[in-house]
């Protein structure tokens, strides 16, 4: 920019300020005063601080609202939702359903299909925010119902009265892998029947990524 | 442009007096302060500090000079406050004289009735081309940066720039001829 244009810039940049900029500006230096919120605008930030002060007390960590239709778009087959939050289940809802979720909170959508193995595991976590409302309108509500896994408590008994006997246990570990269960052989190729409730527990402990001590 | 003489001597002056000053003389104060900090929000700062200095001072000042220019000089010293002490880069002494020479020639272009410097350029603005005058408005009213306007008028950043340049080429030449054209009339 030329010497003389900071003078032009100058006339330019006040020809495009906006009027009504203009007129308050003017009101408040003939007021004498500096830029101070209105009565009005400070009874509304105490108002404003008083409603979250007493929102947080009543509930300190607000929930937040997750429906399910782009997994059930996604993966049309799937029946259920599983909601995984570091390893753990949250709850597993239908894929229809709507659900308070914890909000900040990390989770890891598994959508299931009918025979209660994962069809499809998101790539990515989700975490909302406090209130933050990602419902399908109408939605009935469903309700999470943690659930934990342990290799020891809940997988390692069935290892024991159903495989040991013929493989070891790292053999078998090993076909826990890709932690799919409908690609395991641990789930998939077993040689003697197992009860349902048997061959869900270990489908989900591998859905859930095969954690063991 | 109304000066103290016109309205009366300093210690004559009535809260209305400094209020009609104030009216008049703002948007050039806001012009000058906008010419030296480029920033819409500091430059209303400046300005109104130093109108509240000017009131608290009115009884000091000398009604031989020009209300104008007496505030400006106040802006002037706030600007360098400013920059001290936000360790900002600040215009050279020749910058800041050369600024204050043209705000001079157009304090006496409206004293000798030649016209009002932002009328005029309000007038000027009016007369330009299509695509220099929307590439201005984008920059000064929308306050987009260059490479944004490009975008939008997808065209390089190199043609914005030069379209800004020769706005302000052309509106400093038709700005002059307005001025000195009203002197002849």
């Amino acid at each position: 920019m030329d010497r003389d244009d900071f003078a032009l810039d100058g006339l330019l940049r006040e020809l495009a300020r906006d009027q009504a900029r203009d007129e308050a500006f003017l009101r408040r230096v003939l007021a004498g005063s500096r830029r101070r919120p209105s009565r009005r605008a400070y009874f509304f930030v105490a108002a404003a601080g008083l409603f979250a002060a007493v929102g947080f007390f009543l509930d300190p960590t607000p929930d937040a609202r997750l429906g399910f239709r782009p997994q059930a778009c996604l993966v049309p087959e799937a029946k259920t939702i599983r909601l995984i939050s570091k390893g753990e289940l949250l709850g597993e809802v239908p894929i229809d359903a709507q659900v308070r979720v914890p909000s900040g909170t990390p989770i890891l959508l598994q959508a299931v299909g009918a025979d209660g193995l994962a069809l499809w595991t998101d790539r990515r976590e989700v975490r909302l925010r406090p209130r933050e409302n990602r419902a399908v309108p109408g939605a009935p509500a469903a309700a999470l119902h943690p659930t934990s896994v342990s290799y020891r408590r809940d997988v390692q008994p069935i290892l024991d009265a159903h495989c040991v006997q013929c493989h070891a246990e790292e053999e078998l570990l090993a076909n826990a892998k890709p932690y799919s269960a409908r690609q395991s052989a641990l789930v998939t190729q077993t040689h003697r029947l197992l009860a349902s409730s048997d061959r869900r527990q270990l489908a989900l402990w591998v859905d859930l990524g095969a954690e063991r001590p | 442009m109304t000066t103290l003489g016109a309205i009366g001597t300093p210690k004559a002056l009535e809260p209305k007096g400094f209020d009609t000053l104030v009216r008049e003389q703002h948007r050039r104060l806001l012009a000058y302060a906008l010419a030296l900090t480029r920033r819409e929000d500091v430059a209303e700062d400046l300005v109104q500090d130093a109108l509240l200095i000017a009131h608290r001072d009115l009884g000091k000042f000398d009604a031989a000079r020009d209300f104008g220019a007496w505030v400006r000089g106040i802006v002037r010293m706030k600007y360098l406050e400013w920059t001290r002490s936000r360790r900002t880069e600040r215009m050279t002494e020749s910058q800041l004289e050369d600024l204050d020479a043209r705000h001079r020639e157009w304090d006496r272009a409206a004293e000798e009735g030649r016209g009002d410097a932002l009328e005029a350029l309000r007038l000027c603005r009016e007369e330009l081309g299509e695509h220099i005058a929307e590439t201005l408005d984008l920059f000064y009213a929308g306050r987009h940066s260059c490479a944004d306007i490009a975008q939008r008028l997808q065209v390089s950043e190199v043609v914005v720039r030069k379209r800004l340049q020769r706005a302000r080429d052309v509106l400093g030449d038709c700005l002059q001829k307005r001025l000195d054209a009203s002197h002849g009339s």
